[in-house]
């Protein structure tokens, strides 16, 4: 992943956060009041899908969406944020505590939750060690699970 | 690999004094290939000295499918292909083009897309348009033109879509000009696309940066390269053989590369495409294309070697 780093040169910054993940924002808030750019700053708490799915698409190109908090937060937050029109090159993320990812196996398609540092794991539907791969499915959200050889 | 089709003139329509509208059709009669929005064909004009290749969008706009179209703007004191297309080309001549090729395609993740022609840089915007109409897509067109005489397809697209498209004439009363600023009122998620003179195509892509649009969502088509302020003449030398070569003030290294028997591949010619991306191992580039990320400029390990020049020397893993 990517350093979660300040991005100059937008028009505007929206600011959404967990709050978990809040405090690492306060800093490029700092940044966006001394370069004069405008930005909106949200805990997100109870907000509905509906209001953010709202809010995203009202927004103008040139503007730029920071997410930080835990890994549920960011998951749905960045399908929302996606769906209204933001790509990839238009947000940055940030993680706080533990991702929990999901592997797809190549011999059962069987989908197996696994955390960031795992390189391999035993499929709990058929059994076969599989390798971790950097093969990743938008459709599925999930990684390509290999038949680990070895 | 590189057969060609061979076409007939079906039907020339002047649309402006300066614009004429070619239908094409298959020789054999046959349907034409189908292409996707913002397609074009290269033409092999027959020249007395050789042929000519020349680049035009195609479209198709008349009732019958299977067919191509291109509109030729007269450019002033063409000694080219658009004189040669005005002044020679007669209904029922038959000609070589290539195969349909997409430079140009429409983003599949744009929510809505932004057109933003000028003068002849509407064609490649016809093929799109259409394409996005048959979809329900959303989108909207800025034209700018002298006036409303010399706007080509006025009347087609005010017809076809009329809740699309929004007309800019800098001459007579009136005038409206179409301006750059014009990028702040666009959603998120728009993708836009520019075809125009070159300091149009310049002046909006350097604008919807300086908004924070990323690359990603700017779009150009060039059918010339970009204009090079000053060219210098470079070396190059040619990692496995050894061989070194001189790329004069007024030559390509595409050129150069092709004359001393280095077959790079090669299509647009106009650092669009990506086709002659050479690998470079030492020196520093200049890059002039369109094709690169900045990323992958920055890196100063590839160049495509139809714009793109060296200062100096440069070592090429060819």
């Amino acid at each position: 992943m990517k350093e979660f780093l300040y991005t100059k040169g937008k028009r505007k910054y929206i600011f959404c956060a967990d709050s978990k993940g809040a405090e690492l924002l306060y800093n490029f808030v700092q940044q966006a009041m001394e370069d004069k750019v405008p930005f909106d700053f949200m805990i997100i708490g109870d907000k509905s899908d509906a209001f953010l799915e709202h809010w995203y698409s009202q927004q103008k190109m040139g503007t730029f969406l920071y997410l930080s908090g835990q890994w549920e937060f960011i998951k749905r937050l960045k399908k929302l944020a996606l769906e209204a029109g933001f790509s990839e090159y238009e947000m940055q993320i940030n993680i706080v505590g533990q991702i929990s990812k999901k592997l797809v196996c190549c011999e059962c398609y069987g989908v197996n939750e696994f955390i960031d540092d795992d390189l391999h794991l035993t499929c709990k539907h058929c059994g076969i060690v599989l390798e971790v791969s950097s093969h990743y499915s938008r459709r599925l959200e999930a990684y390509l699970g290999y038949t680990s050889i070895s | 690999m590189h057969s060609k089709l061979q076409v007939r003139v079906r039907n020339i329509i002047e649309e402006t004094s300066t614009i004429k509208r070619f239908t094409l059709e298959a020789n054999d009669h046959s349907m034409l290939p189908y292409f996707s929005g913002g397609s074009h064909i290269t033409t092999f004009l027959p020249y007395p000295s050789g042929t000519l290749e020349r680049q035009y969008s195609i479209f198709n706009i008349s009732p019958e499918s299977g067919l191509f179209e291109i509109a030729v703007h007269l450019a002033d004191g063409s000694t080219g292909g658009s004189r040669f297309w005005h002044q020679n080309v007669q209904v029922g001549d038959v000609l070589s083009v290539s195969y349909p090729k997409n430079y140009f395609p429409l983003s599949f993740q744009a929510k809505r897309h932004v057109f933003y022609a000028a003068g002849i840089g509407i064609t490649p915007f016809l093929s799109m348009m259409a394409e996005l109409a048959e979809k329900k897509s959303s989108f909207e067109l800025h034209y700018a033109a002298k006036s409303k005489e010399q706007c080509g397809f006025y009347d087609y697209i005010s017809k076809t879509y009329p809740h699309q498209c929004h007309f800019y004439f800098s001459n007579g009363d009136g005038a409206k000009r179409l301006l750059p600023t014009q990028l702040l009122n666009h959603r998120i998620g728009t993708h836009v696309y520019f075809c125009g003179p070159e300091n149009l195509i310049q002046d909006f892509t350097t604008a919807a940066k300086s908004y924070g649009y990323p690359s990603f969502n700017i779009h150009a088509e060039r059918f010339a390269p970009p204009q090079k302020k000053e060219q210098q003449a470079f070396q190059v030398k040619i990692k496995r053989s050894g061989k070194q070569l001189d790329i004069p003030v007024n030559s390509s290294l595409l050129e150069v590369l092709l004359q001393h028997g280095i077959n790079v591949p090669f299509s647009c010619r106009a650092g669009g495409c990506g086709t002659c991306e050479v690998r470079v191992v030492k020196g520093q580039i200049d890059h002039y294309d369109s094709f690169l990320t900045e990323e992958e400029q920055r890196s100063n390990h590839m160049m495509l070697s139809c714009v793109s020049r060296g200062k100096g020397r440069l070592v090429l893993d060819l």
